[in-house]
């Protein structure tokens, strides 16, 4: 059961704000706040601007996936894998097939292995492109969405010219993949790549490098390497390159950064 | 580590385990009650070092439940699955939130979904289903919702 958060009817009751006392706060996020980027509800006290607690309530966009592929064939869980993370339809097909695969010891074609890594490759940049985009706008800096955008939809239409979709793609099926790619998917990723090379270093200037976007950021929800392996935050601990011990899996994206 | 010498390993620490051959990570059969040692065990010993659990849940087999745990260390980058069996009418097992805290939140979740309840746990509520959701475990085989599920 969820703890009732309190509701203090009497104002005077509560605890002085600022002037050196203990003024905790608590304020209510979501469920529907432009920033939780979906339905979640956060009971947030804060101390100032640092947050003493926090207490998640789940649960709004649960779509019982678990349930619904009791009865559906393997084939037919691929259509509801991409709705998983909607921004990545590409790597949630292909670990569902994998799956499937795995477990009646299927292999397949060398060619379709191929294209799903180029899927799942560029499906990565495409949701990269969305979270640094939504990033700069979360803290007040627009533009750099629209840059990131344009990118993401160069992808998306590469996306659709092959799977005849743009964001829920249901590509990989077990077995490999829907059919060939388009006879333009070549030559339209290379284009991308050189206009993506061309770009990069103005993402820079203009986000990771900028000093209001950076003072920001810096320091801002730390977490150890310790705290990440323990509660499983192997997201986060990639981008950190959180490990102890060179052997560590996490000891690529330590050099990498 | 391989399977071969994490068998040999486990089978030291724990001889009562039995294993499951034929997949990629090997799979150890345990007793409910002999968990919490052995977690404890598979967590601080220096050549096991399974620091992270990265999948915890439970099946239900219409007979019986079962607990299963995916281990993995990412100092050896070994893994391993561990499998309880437990009473469908009085599912127990002791939790393992303080090994591993990730477990804290999926110990939650598979309590509100599979009615496992998990001995000893720190704050064990519902985490997704709505307030005064009582006694129903929707991941259950045979939980019936006539008027919220689509039959597929």
């Amino acid at each position: 059961m969820y703890r009732q958060t309190e509701i203090v009817s009497d104002v005077t009751q509560l605890p002085p704000l600022g002037g050196g006392g203990a003024g905790y706060f608590t304020i209510n996020v979501g469920p529907q706040h432009p920033a939780t980027h979906g339905v979640l509800h956060l009971v947030i006290t804060l101390n100032g601007e640092t947050i003493i607690n926090i207490e998640p309530h789940l649960g709004y966009i649960h779509r019982s996936i678990e349930k619904m592929c009791e009865s559906l064939t393997y084939r037919q869980f691929i259509y509801v894998t991409s709705r998983m993370d909607y921004l990545s339809a590409h790597i949630n097909n292909h670990a569902c097939a994998l799956c499937v695969e795995k477990g009646m010891q299927i292999e397949i074609p060398a060619r379709a292995q191929v294209i799903r890594v180029l899927m799942d490759e560029l499906t990565r940049i495409a949701s990269h492109e969305l979270w640094w985009g939504a990033m700069a706008m979360d803290v007040g800096a627009f533009t750099p969405f629209f840059h990131a955008f344009r990118e993401r939809e160069t992808i998306n239409d590469i996306m659709e010219e092959t799977c005849g979709a743009r964001l829920t793609m249901n590509y990989m099926v077990p077995g490999g993949v829907m059919h060939d790619l388009h006879p333009n998917f070549q030559k339209r990723v290379k284009s991308f790549l050189e206009l993506y090379k061309s770009k990069v270093h103005e993402y820079d200037e203009l986000v990771t490098g900028n000093i209001i976007f950076q003072n920001r950021m810096k320091g801002v929800g730390v977490i150890s390497a310790e705290d990440g392996i323990r509660n499983s935050r192997r997201f986060i601990c990639k981008i950190y390159g959180a490990a102890e011990g060179d052997e560590s899996i996490y000891s690529h994206y330590r050099t990498v950064n | 580590m391989t399977n071969e010498e994490l068998k040999t390993k486990i089978t030291e620490l724990l001889p009562a385990a039995t294993f499951e051959e034929g997949g990629e990570w090997l799979n150890i059969n345990i007793e409910p009650a002999d968990w919490l040692s052995f977690a404890r065990q598979l967590r601080n010993d220096s050549s096991l070092y399974f620091d992270y659990l990265f999948c915890l849940t439970c099946i239900d087999w219409k007979t019986h439940l079962t607990m299963v745990y995916h281990l993995s260390s990412t100092k050896y980058r070994h893994n391993i699955v561990v499998k309880a069996k437990l009473d469908r009418n009085k599912p127990e097992i002791e939790t393992v939130s303080h090994i591993w805290r990730t477990a804290d939140f999926h110990e939650r979740e598979v309590y509100e979904m599979f009615g496992v309840n998990f001995l000893n746990h720190p704050d064990l509520r519902l985490l997704i289903l709505p307030d005064g959701w009582e006694g129903k475990n929707p991941l259950r085989k045979d939980f019936e919702d006539p008027v919220n599920m689509i039959k597929l």
